[in-house]
């Protein structure tokens, strides 16, 4: 029986008959690749789109979200472990094939459908198919991914993707190799791809104590991003809380995420923003220009909205994103 | 005959909490065990009975198709 190479990611596993890949969803089945996966979700809720996080996309609007098992990257702290680090067979998985998917989405009075919790570069197949259905039904498409991807698969990607949040985990290779056992490079190209071909991107650091917290890692963080996708790219700083392998850290303290903030304003980026600490200042949205709100946050909830249009009320100044 | 009753069932109840305990602290270490999911066991790898593994995989209610992007090495 023929060996195969899988070309969906990075990896690149090449596997003897009967191996299943490094992210537990695919499997050489007598020479062809399978994906398991295909219309078995593990994971369907409809969460508010900030949720993802999608700051300025479509706010306070509801994103129908699936998940299937498994995941190419195997982070030390991953929230969703018993799902992304578990085989499909493993996992309580329902039938819901693209179509049904669309249905209900609309039927929840979404607006995007969000493919999310584990990867969907892992369930690639299963998001197009969605995806295509989605755009022919209204509906737009959300990736909340690592971008850990090959550029092929990318370019199909971009095609029918219409907003992501990237997980930009930190911002060296020594880093990548520890923590999700990956690589950086494809993640930062990823970055540049999504954002040159139009989908809308958004950027997550979840910044880890003693891993990713330096002042160091966030002036290279930084930098980096206002370099190769500009200021206006939104950055969110997440609080990372003690989980998985990593049960023996403490949460991020709330200084060092404001600190990760700071340094990002002073390197200019326009819209940045600490997540999982409800009432931080971190939460709103400020206009760069006259520097008053123009969205007030508590968590994932609006508590003011001063955009008109897709621009800011008091001073006129156009905040960037997809507001309607 | 009402405090023997009351007797026995607290005597169940305590083995009961006490087994349940036990169980944890001594099986509990694989993830598998952590998370409580029953698990059906994992497709095993049959050489050359590529119909097996579809089979098995199925019955756990997966549908496998093909996969886009992967390509056949030579052996």
């Amino acid at each position: 029986m023929s060996k195969v190479k899988c070309l969906l990611c990075p990896r690149g596993c090449e596997l003897g008959s009967g191996d299943r890949g490094d992210c537990l969803a695919r499997m050489n089945v007598g020479g062809k690749l399978q994906t398991l996966v295909y219309g078995k979700p593990c994971a369907v809720h409809v969460d508010p789109i900030e949720k993802k996080p999608l700051f300025h996309y479509l706010p306070s609007s509801s994103s129908f979200s699936i998940a299937t098992a498994g995941c190419n990257l195997h982070c030390m702290y991953c929230q969703n472990w018993e799902i992304s680090q578990r085989e499909p067979e493993n996992t309580r998985n329902i039938d819901l094939q693209p179509q049904e998917v669309v249905n209900q989405a609309i039927a929840a009075k979404c607006r995007t459908i969000a493919y999310t919790y584990s990867d969907p570069v892992i369930f690639f197949e299963y998001a197009a198919d969605t995806g295509r259905l989605a755009h022919k039904n209204n509906l737009l498409n959300v990736w909340v991914t690592a971008g850990y991807i090959n550029p092929g698969p990318l370019k199909e990607a971009v095609s029918f993707v219409d907003a992501a949040n990237i997980d930009l985990k930190g911002i060296t290779e020594k880093f990548y190799e520890t923590v999700p056992k990956g690589t950086l490079k494809p993640v930062l190209d990823t970055i540049v791809t999504m954002k040159r071909e139009g989908v809308w991107v958004e950027l997550t650091n979840l910044v880890v104590p003693t891993y990713n917290d330096t002042k160091e890692d966030f002036l290279r963080l930084c930098d980096w991003i206002v370099e190769n996708v500009g200021v206006e790219v939104p950055l969110h700083f997440s609080r990372f809380w003690p989980m998985y392998q990593l049960k023996n850290l403490p949460p991020t303290p709330e200084e060092t995420l404001t600190l990760a903030r700071d340094i990002a304003i002073s390197k200019g980026i326009h819209y940045t923003y600490v997540g999982n600490v409800p009432g931080h200042k971190g939460n709103n949205t400020y206009c760069p220009m006259c520097k008053n709100i123009v969205i007030a946050r508590r968590g994932y909830m609006i508590l003011e909205y001063n955009i008109v249009e897709d621009k800011c009320k008091f001073c006129n100044h156009t905040i960037p994103g997809k507001w309607q | 005959m009402k405090d023997r009753l009351f007797i026995f069932i607290t005597i169940i109840l305590v083995v009961l909490f006490v087994a349940s305990v036990l169980e944890n602290i001594l099986f509990s270490t694989s993830l598998e065990e952590y998370s409580g999911t029953i698990l059906f066991e994992r497709a095993k790898r049959v050489e050359n009975d590529t119909s097996g593994i579809l089979i098995e995989l199925e019955q756990t209610g997966l549908q496998p198709r093909e996969a886009d992007y992967y390509q056949v090495m030579d052996e």
